[in-house]
């Protein structure tokens, strides 16, 4: 801007109310030395003004007091290390519980187990056992054939070897 | 004692200490802090809503966000802001419901500012009623964002930094919606031939 009479347009004087520095050096360098454009800003400038103190005149004022919502927990980061502690003696206990539940119930397992196997081997003995009833039963139960002897058997039912040879 | 930090002078330190004894636990500081703050946030609430009664409920509304969640706040530096940023978006879901319950019949349009309830002469209260008339006739013209920095930076007398924080937005961005709002400010000719006819 060096025509000394040409002066800042509208656009400009609205740029310098947002912010001054955004203009170019010769239009600030203008804007301070020339009256009539300090004026016409000032007159802007003083508008916006006045319209801040109106509204502040004519806002009323509020009747209740404000009210905050006071947390007991933010004396937590105080007691956050205690509850921590407190978490972690409580995981203790339990853990330390559990194995010595643990150990007695595998004991406890082991010994059934093995009673188990015991009683399993004992009837597998039983079974294979030739005659396991007792002496006197042994008449009366259907597995009793001992009277049958193997020339009694050979001629109800005599071998085929026997039968090819005749 | 903590408190003995609060009796400085210096506003900055002030705001400081009352926000660390705040957030530390101790409730006289986060009352002092709120009543600090709480004509400031008023007003901010009342020029967007207009209705007393909203204001009240909405300010309320705001220092209980406030104190819920000030643990959040990263920079004290910012609480300005931040507190400006709760305080506005709270407004702007106060807009929304209204605007949804006008939309479903419950509710008359939007009214025009209810006048203070200070008790004073019939000019004061026909002036103040233009005024807001003309106030609320300029902000409906503005888009969001022009509304928001006009009124920030005219209204509630913040700095080109300060609504870029409370907007977050860049400088520039909040320089660019202010120049444009000033451009619709230039020419509402009701409300410019009020504030100058109160100016002469």
């Amino acid at each position: 801007m060096k025509d000394k009479s040409m002066h800042l347009n509208e656009d400009q004087i609205l740029l310098s109310l947002a912010d001054v520095n955004d203009l170019s050096e010769d239009i600030k360098s203008h804007l301070l030395a020339c009256p009539v454009c300090q004026e016409k800003k000032t007159a802007l400038m003083s508008e916006l003004e006045h319209l801040g103190e109106m509204a502040k005149d004519f806002t009323p004022l509020p009747q209740q007091k404000p009210v905050v919502l006071f947390r007991e927990s933010r004396h937590f980061s105080f007691r956050l290390p205690v509850f921590a502690a407190g978490i972690a003696v409580v995981l203790v206990i339990a853990c330390l519980l559990s194995l010595v539940l643990f150990t007695d119930s595998s004991k406890q397992m082991t010994a059934r187990l093995s009673t188990e196997i015991e009683a399993d081997l004992y009837l597998i003995d039983e079974i294979l056992e030739e005659s396991s009833l007792p002496e006197y039963y042994l008449d009366i139960a259907v597995a009793s054939y001992s009277y049958f002897d193997d020339e009694f058997l050979e001629f109800v039912a005599p071998l085929e070897e026997e039968f090819n040879s005749v | 004692m903590e408190m003995d930090s609060e009796l400085t002078n210096d506003p900055i330190q002030k705001l400081s200490n009352l926000l660390g004894n705040a957030r530390s636990g101790n409730r006289a500081s986060l009352e002092e802090l709120a009543s600090l703050f709480h004509e400031e946030i008023f007003r901010v609430v009342y020029c967007r809503t207009g209705s007393q009664m909203d204001a009240e409920d909405l300010t309320q509304e705001i220092f209980i966000r406030m104190s819920k969640n000030l643990d959040r706040l990263k920079d004290p530096a910012c609480f300005k802001a931040w507190l400006y940023r709760i305080a506005l978006n709270r407004v702007r879901d106060f807009h929304r419901k209204k605007s949804l319950l006008s939309f479903l019949a419950t509710r008359t349009a939007i009214e025009d500012t209810e006048p203070s309830g200070e008790p004073h002469n019939a000019l004061d209260h026909i002036m103040e009623k233009e005024f807001w008339h003309q106030f609320h006739r300029l902000t409906r013209q503005l888009s969001r964002k022009e509304r928001e920095v006009f009124i920030l930076r005219y209204v509630d007398q913040l700095g080109i930094r300060e609504i870029a924080e409370t907007l977050r937005s860049s400088e520039s961005t909040v320089k660019t919606h202010l120049y444009r709002a000033l451009k619709k400010f230039k020419q509402a000719p009701g409300l410019r031939s009020l504030l100058k006819g109160s100016l002469s």
